[in-house]
């Protein structure tokens, strides 16, 4: 069997430091991300899944949960994978965008917010985008260098094209 | 296009040799299920219809569905949400034979592209596992990418012979061997194979398919179960697999079953003037044309000891 994983888990602090970053963003309670195990691969990604590495049945894996946050930026950034799955619990930096918004977005194209839902932005940083209460990604908003635009982080790779 | 002789030599087993032909020959309608870990199948037919999404539900399965022709399925908002999943219709079969619970700990053993991986995953949740196995560790890229997009995070993937698959720290609750095969019953994907199939490729086949086939059950604890599946009409690499592990093992037995609204065949007993074991009656066999799919074999087994 090949194995080209090694995984180290976040210690708590590590753990506690990465979550408050996304608790406070997004006002999620801490209490969701309860059972998930957090570890760090490589240089860019720390990881999520139900199972922590040293409880996975098999002695060697290539791969165990799914990216949770991409770490090598100058502002940790959240996957679209993990937005999708805890987004729906934020209360803050929240926006509903309409059916065809919704369609620029995923096509990687800036939508412009009206000011009711730049009011539920707390200011530059990342935005969780949802449609009527589905959650399809991250944007980000810098109210001062682009007014009420709402960048479109989704990723290139999952975008259907134009 | 020519049928080869290596699936013309079927015509005995199925009901309506010109239709089965003339549907092996077309487009294969779209099959979707919902990713009932981010929203309850109400919700999401509820965003697929405000979509404009056309769709009828499965007869034979509560959470899928067939799209209407042209429904670009891939492209939609709630595909891009993770709230379905694309999947061919008999390809779900495995896992809704396997009927595994929640917090169950299940091996897919040949699992690349994955999607049987990611139904599995679904269906056990948060409190189970699933360890996704295949050879290539660049075909379970595409696996990786649906369980990113749909949440599921307990997945494990390795890359290993399925023959040879370690023994681990537990006997897994189920186990998934849908085996490499000739494919035969993807025409309606690769048109082609109508005319390639040869009766050399399945009987070269059958030895490798009883070697995975084997160590599957060697992985299962007792009162687990063992899915053995193919995409191919061939019974050398279906009947004749499964009643070989059969007669050479004593901690197995077929259980038959039957799923409401899908028709089927059942395992053929005889082939080519030889008997097979009697049991095979209770395996399932789908032809294209009676439920509109690709063509499929599922075997459930139970590990008896």
């Amino acid at each position: 069997m090949r194995q080209t994983a090694r995984y180290v888990s976040l210690d708590l602090h590590k753990r506690t430091q990465l979550l408050e970053v996304v608790c406070d963003r997004f006002g999620i309670s801490p209490e969701v991300f309860d059972g998930y195990a957090f570890f760090q691969g490589g240089r860019r990604y720390v990881m999520v899944a139900t199972v922590a590495p040293g409880d996975v049945p098999v002695r060697e894996s290539a791969s165990i949960g799914v990216p949770f946050m991409r770490v090598n930026l100058p502002y940790p950034k959240l996957t679209t994978g993990a937005v999708m799955t805890f987004g729906s619990y934020a209360t803050r930096n929240l926006v509903d965008l309409s059916i065809p918004e919704a369609r620029e977005f995923v096509r990687r194209r800036a939508v412009l917010l009206d000011a009711s839902r730049m009011a539920r932005c707390t200011g530059k940083g990342y935005v969780i985008v949802q449609r009527r209460n589905v959650v399809i990604g991250l944007g980000f908003v810098d109210p001062k260098r682009h007014g009420a635009y709402l960048k479109s982080l989704y990723p290139g790779r999952w975008s259907p094209g134009p | 296009m020519d049928v080869s002789g290596a699936i013309e030599r079927y015509q005995p087993l199925v009901d309506d040799w010109e239709r089965f032909l003339a549907i092996s020959r077309s487009p294969l309608p779209t099959c979707i299920w919902v990713n009932s870990t981010r929203a309850t199948v109400d919700e999401v037919t509820e965003f697929m219809a405000a979509e404009g999404i056309v769709f009828e539900r499965l007869a034979w399965h509560p959470e899928a569905f067939r799209l209407a022709e042209g429904a670009d399925a891939g492209s939609r908002l709630s595909y891009l949400a993770g709230l379905y999943h694309v999947q061919e219709e008999v390809s779900l079969l495995p896992v809704v034979a396997l009927a595994p619970r929640s917090g169950d700990c299940l091996l897919d053993l040949c699992a690349a592209p994955g999607s049987k991986t990611v139904h599995a995953a679904a269906a056990v949740g948060r409190a189970g596992l699933i360890v996704s196995n295949d050879r290539s560790g660049a075909r379970l890229n595409v696996l990786r990418t649906a369980l990113h997009r749909l949440g599921l995070m307990n997945v494990v993937t390795t890359v290993c012979d399925a023959a040879v698959f370690p023994d681990s720290a537990r006997a897994f609750d189920g186990v998934i061997a849908d085996v490499p095969c000739s494919c035969e019953g993807t025409s309606r994907k690769h048109p082609a194979v109508l005319s390639q199939a040869s009766v050399a490729r399945s009987r070269s086949l059958a030895e490798r398919q009883r070697t995975i086939l084997s160590r599957a059950i060697d992985l299962c604890r007792p009162g687990g179960r063992v899915v053995y599946a193919t995409c191919t009409y061939a019974p050398e690499e279906n009947e004749q697999v499964v009643g070989a592990v059969l007669a050479a093992r004593d901690d197995i037995r077929i259980l038959p079953f039957s799923l409401p609204g899908l028709l089927h065949s059942t395992g053929v007993t005889s082939w080519k003037g030889q008997d097979l074991h009697p049991d095979l009656v209770g395996t399932m066999r789908i032809w294209p044309h009676q439920n509109d799919t690709g063509g499929f074999f599922v075997a459930l087994l139970e590990k008896t000891k």
